[in-house]
């Protein structure tokens, strides 16, 4: 298993090359550049501007110059926030995202996966209707509904929590952009959850366990959920890697100083190098935590090797 | 005894003075949350070029002269100044108590430093055009020539001679856009491009850095040092960035914030039933207008074709009904209320009825030879639930008159490189605000040589032969006149036409006292206090 | 193992019906699953032929119900008739005497110094709350007569926008785009999805590795610069939208039906299959992929909301579809801007998109129950 996982971090490294350099590509191939704005720049300016940024150089060699930067750890200077380099811009964004959406998914996974079994167990109930009936509606209303409509309700109308803001990451400022955020997530994991546990009640091996006269606590909480829990981590993986990496409409209607913005606004802003950050930070996201998916399916399921 | 007696008075009262100094310390340290457009895209005054921006960098620093309330022109850290006859050469007698947040005197050589720094090419600063009247700036930006050469020369620590190319009216204008601000020279040497962060920051003005989180918000302390300090209210201000404007108007109801840069104009009929008082809309000197492309050889390339297409546009169905009154129709391209002007010239049809202009634009389109339906035209846009709602109408006002108009959406950066670089669009939509207080900032947009905001690339020696006549006359009302026949012009042959002014909207909560509602949309938290 | 002689197939043929003739009937047995199937395809309907059958086109403006409520009474409202009649007869420049509204027809006496030209009755008709507006008892000189029109009674059962375009038909095209987009986007996602993760999943080792790292890649890769790129490149057509969106998608789906495979792979009747003989292909076809269908039909259930909700995003972006066509997500996403002035185009949009995602929902159950292998 140790040897498994080291040749996966290994194998980590060109895969972030190839996704550096697809992408580094990809963005310059966009039209527009981080000075198109609005207010049109003098042209003769603009040169200025550009050599001041190397944008005056081939590509290849920008290309080159970046990687070698990166090599040392240096993201380079955001284009649009130019007090800062990309990884200040990190330093600073990134652990009140992680909080934000460690937060919420370990809400989401705690109540999902309940209310998931907890249908799945009272199966065709005013129970489960229940639960499958707010799950669908949680998956119904997008966020940008429910983002607002939250802060009005609780912030404006009932003043009982800040109707924005992050306040330094006090709890009352969590409360609000943590429940949208965890709402549909409860409701994804709820429904999957229900799903493979109804599944897995069927299977052999829990019939087996229910035919040796397991108390039926046993059987569902050892048995049933084990072997449910497979399809809600193969889901968690990559979900995971996108709450933590911030979600943009939570934290512009919230106005919360996390990296999920960055990307939307580095996208549209032609900024470069902080869209390059971005990239690369999701991607070793998303690694590591498919990685760590991997690594559960083999734990929870023996049937399951990696050769 | 009696000397005994004094003492204890003396005592007393200092006791009395402490107690309520820091009774009024703890209770009164006045706080301003303050809503702003974005995050500056830097504290670098050279690299700035938005009006956000210019809200935080009038609170940071003070120029020779600055903006009042009422956005009128009074002494800054300069106390007087005169101006030769010729209109070129003016000097600045700077105040002897002016000081940086460090205690060091704010010199006249700051003000060279900080002017040659912006026409470095290698700052590459986006806005160095606006200081291009003082002598030799666009030869040093551009052409290579030496630093030492530019027009601003310090006589002496307290005295400022600055040298202009030609006469300029609204010099002093000038010099309160962020452009014109100074610099200190031994942090901005020491400090290199980190001069900006928090703790190595030194500014003159009455507000100080203290920190910078992006995405959250930028505090600024009152600067002890600031000539004028005891007039400061507000001790610490807390600028939040919104680009959400209806995030902005949550916080506001919520008490969160005082004001708001800007409104969601989706919301404006639930404001002006419920926040009537705290909702400004105020004239702003911007014009939004549509472009035409003129270099092609079409029927777009026939004035008679962009005339007829003005002529329908029904400015106040998209002012009232489309904008719900946060833009005010229009028939001329500069705004109006400007300085140095009068009134701008008018499209001749403003008064008229809309159907019966209806008749003269499919005359004028027959005149064209241009056949009911046969003339389709696409309606560039850049994403915006306004732009697109706008472009939806005009749509619909061109098809009255037969021409197949559609609305083509397209993403910010793509569009506005697309109309820099010459792109093959029909009509599209853009936005000027003006930087300062002066036609010639409207009109510069549509002479033939200026590609980077020519969007139309309409090209008329005639207009720029006046552009060039109203920069050589130094008689203000001459100049004016001059001007107006240049927009005169303009307005015959329509390259852009000109459909909406922009106005100024905040929420500004009624306890915030001093924010007075000015043209320029400048308020210098200076001159504010909070009541209770 | 070897004392089974009898080939897969020869057992259905036994059996006499299909994996999908049993899950037919008993999907027709499912009753919450039925009335799903209908509501779905009453909104299709609706989408397909709803904006044919509207009393307004989706893009027709009305300038002047611009953001008018919605309301099951006709419009113009009686208050507004004589208001609006007076400023359109002004538009005229006659003098204009009492106005006078008799049940659908409005009436004023005109005069004037100079014959009344007869065209000015299209300032009348020009408004959207008259029409046939004529001149009647015109006098010999024809220096007077008498202006009359009929009121115009149109109905906005869910509003008008901004536009004043009606709301019902807006979002009756809104269905026809988004579930065209949600069920394009949703099927590439499932083929291409299902197809590569049972691949990945079953051949395993090396194989499994480069492909699970090439969905790393695609997943790691900037979504927007995809799209822009795609408009850039193709120019905006409603096709690349569903690509764009589908080509995202895809990549949970093959992470998940790639888990499942992991573990069935494992199973007593694989193996079975594999010491047996049969093709790589064959196992596939015949047991991994049925036996992953529950799951997956519970993911293509969340995927349809996802793919329209992208959409929402796309156009926010300027990406989306194009004026003065629109989808749900954007009518849902204006409406969320509108919510306090205008709380209807908020509400209907965003309660179509909750019947389509409820139904969609219950149809998944049933269709998952149906499929169950083990249930047969």
């Amino acid at each position: 298993m140790l040897g498994y996982v080291l040749r996966r971090l290994a194998g980590a490294i060109p895969t972030v090359f190839i996704i550096v350099t697809i992408a580094f590509f990809m963005i310059r191939l966009a039209p527009g550049g981080p000075f198109d704005l609005e207010r049109p720049l003098d042209p003769l300016i603009m040169e200025n501007i550009n050599r001041a940024y190397n944008l005056d150089k081939p590509l290849w060699q920008q290309y080159f110059l970046y990687l070698g930067n990166l090599a040392q750890g240096d993201l380079g200077p955001s284009f649009t926030r130019r007090d800062f380099s990309v990884v200040d811009l990190f330093r600073t964004g990134l652990p009140v995202s992680i909080q934000l959406g460690g937060t919420a998914l370990a809400i989401a996974l705690v109540v999902g996966a309940f209310l998931g079994a907890l249908a799945a167990l009272r199966q065709n109930t005013w129970v489960d209707y229940m639960v499958v009936g707010t799950a669908t509606l949680g998956i119904t209303i997008p966020t940008f509904v429910i983002a607002p409509v939250l802060s009005l309700f609780f912030g404006v109308m009932m003043g009982w929590l800040p109707a924005g803001g992050w306040g330094g990451g006090r709890w009352q400022y969590l409360v609000l952009p943590v429940a949208t955020l965890a709402l549909p997530q409860i409701a994804i994991i709820a429904r999957l959850t229900r799903g493979a546990t109804i599944e897995a009640l069927r299977s052999n091996h829990v019939r087996t366990a229910r035919a040796y006269g397991l108390p039926s606590y046993v059987v569902v909480g050892v048995h049933a959920l084990r072997a449910a829990i497979l399809p809600v981590v193969s889901y968690l993986g990559p979900t995971a890697a996108a709450l933590l990496t911030g979600s943009v409409v939570v934290e512009t209607i919230f106005g919360i100083p996390g990296i999920g913005r960055y990307f939307v606004q580095g996208a549209l802003g032609r900024d470069y190098t902080l869209v390059m950050g971005t990239v690369i930070v999701i991607a070793m996201f998303v690694i590591l935590f498919n990685l760590i998916v991997d690594i559960l399916y083999a734990v929870l399921d023996p049937r399951v090797r990696y050769d | 005894m009696m000397r005994h007696f004094v003492n204890a008075a003396m005592v007393s009262t200092a006791i009395v003075l402490a107690g309520g100094l820091a009774a009024s310390q703890a209770m009164a340290q006045t706080v301003y949350n303050r809503g702003n457009d974005t995050d500056p895209s830097t504290l670098d005054h050279h690299l700035t070029s938005t009006v956000a921006e210019g809200h935080l960098m009038r609170d940071l620093y003070e120029s020779l002269v600055v903006q009042d309330a009422n956005a009128e022109i009074v002494p800054g850290v300069a106390e007087s100044w005169e101006v030769s006859d010729d209109g070129l050469v003016y000097t600045f007698k700077l105040r002897e108590n002016a000081r940086w947040s460090n205690g060091d005197q704010v010199k006249a050589s700051d003000f060279v430093f900080a002017y040659r720094r912006i026409q470095n090419p290698e700052t590459a600063a986006p806005y160095a055009n606006i200081l291009y009247p003082i002598k030799n700036a666009e030869a040093i930006n551009t052409d290579g020539m030496a630093l030492e050469e530019l027009g601003a020369v310090a006589i002496d620590d307290t005295t400022l001679e600055i040298t202009l190319e030609q006469s300029t009216p609204y010099f002093l204008e000038l010099l309160t856009h962020q452009t014109g601000l100074p610099l200190h020279e031994a942090s901005v040497t020491e400090h290199g491009d980190q001069f900006t962060r928090p703790g190595n920051m030194v500014t003159n003005g009455a507000y100080m850095l203290e920190s910078f989180t992006p995405n959250d918000m930028i505090v600024m302390q009152k600067n002890p040092e600031f000539h004028d300090a005891d007039n400061v209210a507000i001790d610490t201000v807390n600028y939040i960035p919104f680009e959400d404007r209806a995030t902005c108007l949550r916080r506001f109801e919520a008490g969160e914030v005082l004001s708001c840069s800007d409104v969601p104009l989706e919301q404006m009929s639930y404001m002006q039933e419920n926040l009537a008082d705290e909702l400004h809309i105020v004239p702003y000197l911007g014009t939004y207008y549509l472009p035409v492309k003129t270099n092609r050889d079409d029927a777009l390339a026939d004035p008679r074709v962009r005339q007829a297409m003005s002529m329908v546009i029904d400015r106040d169905f998209l002012a009232e009904e489309i904008w719900q009154g946060a833009m005010v129709p229009t028939y001329s391209f500069v705004p109006e209320g400007i300085g140095n002007y009068g009134e701008p010239a008018k499209l001749p049809y403003a008064g008229d009825d809309l159907l019966d202009r209806e008749d003269a634009a499919r005359e004028l389109l027959e005149e064209a030879g241009i056949e009911d339906g046969e003339l389709t035209v696409r309606l560039l846009y850049n994403t915006s639930e306004n732009n697109r709602n706008t472009m939806t109408a005009i749509a619909d006002m061109l098809g009255n008159i037969g021409i197949n108009a559609t609305p083509e959406e397209m993403e910010g950066a793509t569009y506005f490189n697309f109309l820099r670089s010459d792109g093959d669009y029909d009509m599209a939509r853009a936005g000027w605000i003006g930087d300062y207080s002066d036609p010639q900032n409207f009109l510069f947009l549509h002479e033939s040589e200026n590609l980077g905001f020519n969007y139309s690339r309409w090209a008329n020696a005639d207009y720029d032969q006046l552009m060039r006549n109203a920069a050589a006359e130094s008689d203000i009302d001459a100049r004016a006149e001059i001007l107006k026949q240049a927009e005169t012009l303009l307005l015959e042959e329509v390259p852009v036409i000109p459909i909406l002014y922009y106005t100024a909207n905040s929420l500004v909560s009624t306890k915030l006292q001093g924010w007075e509602d000015n043209v320029m949309n400048v308020h210098g938290t200076r001159w504010m206090s909070i009541s209770e | 193992m070897t004392d089974i002689p009898v080939p897969d197939s020869d057992i259905s043929n036994i059996a006499g019906r299909s994996l999908w003739q049993d899950a037919w009937l008993r999907l027709r047995r499912n009753r919450a699953a039925v009335v799903s199937a209908m509501v779905l395809v009453a909104l299709a309907l609706a989408g397909i032929f709803g904006p044919m059958l509207s009393q307004h086109p989706y893009d027709r403006i009305y300038p002047q119900y611009v953001r008018a409520p919605a309301s099951l009474e006709a419009y113009p409202r009686a208050d507004d008739i004589v208001p609006a009649f007076e400023r359109a007869v002004t538009r005229t420049r006659v003098e204009a005497g009492e106005i006078e509204v008799d049940g659908q027809t409005v009436r004023v006496p005109i005069s004037s110094d100079e014959p009344i030209d007869p065209r000015i009755t299209r300032y009348i008709d020009r408004s959207d709350l008259f029409f046939n507006a004529r001149i009647e008892a015109l006098s010999a000189d024809e220096l007077s007569g008498e202006l009359v029109a009929s009121v115009n009674r149109v109905k906005f059962y869910f509003g008008t926008d901004a536009n004043g375009r009606d709301v019902m038909a807006r979002t009756f095209i809104g269905i026809r785009i988004s579930l065209a987009i949600g069920l394009l986007a949703s099927m590439m996602a499932l083929v291409l999805g299902v197809t590569y993760g049972a691949l990945a999943g079953y051949l395993g080792g090396r194989v499994d590795n480069v492909m699970m790292r090439v969905v790393d890649i695609l997943y790691s890769l900037p979504f927007i610069f995809f799209v822009i790129l795609l408009v850039v490149f193709f120019g905006r057509s409603f096709v690349l939208i569903f690509i764009a969106i589908g080509m995202t998608e895809w990549l949970d789906m093959a992470r998940i039906v790639r888990g499942q495979t992991l573990t069935i792979k494992r199973q007593e009747y694989v193996e079975a299959a594999q010491a047996m003989g049969v093709s790589s292909w064959g196992i596939l076809r015949r047991h991994v992929i049925p036996n992953t269908l529950g799951p997956v039909i519970v993911f293509v259930t969340l995927l349809v909301p996802k793919a329209i909700l992208l959409e929402s995003l796309l156009s926010f972006l300027g990406l989306g579809v194009q004026e003065p066509l629109t989808s749900l997500g954007m009518l849902i996403s204006d409406g969320a801007a509108n919510m306090r002035g205008a709380p209807w185009l908020l509400i209907f949009p965003a309660a179509t998109l909750t019947a389509i995602l409820f139904a969609l929902n219950f149809l998944g159950d049933g269709l998952r129950d149906a499929l169950d292998p083990k249930d047969r």
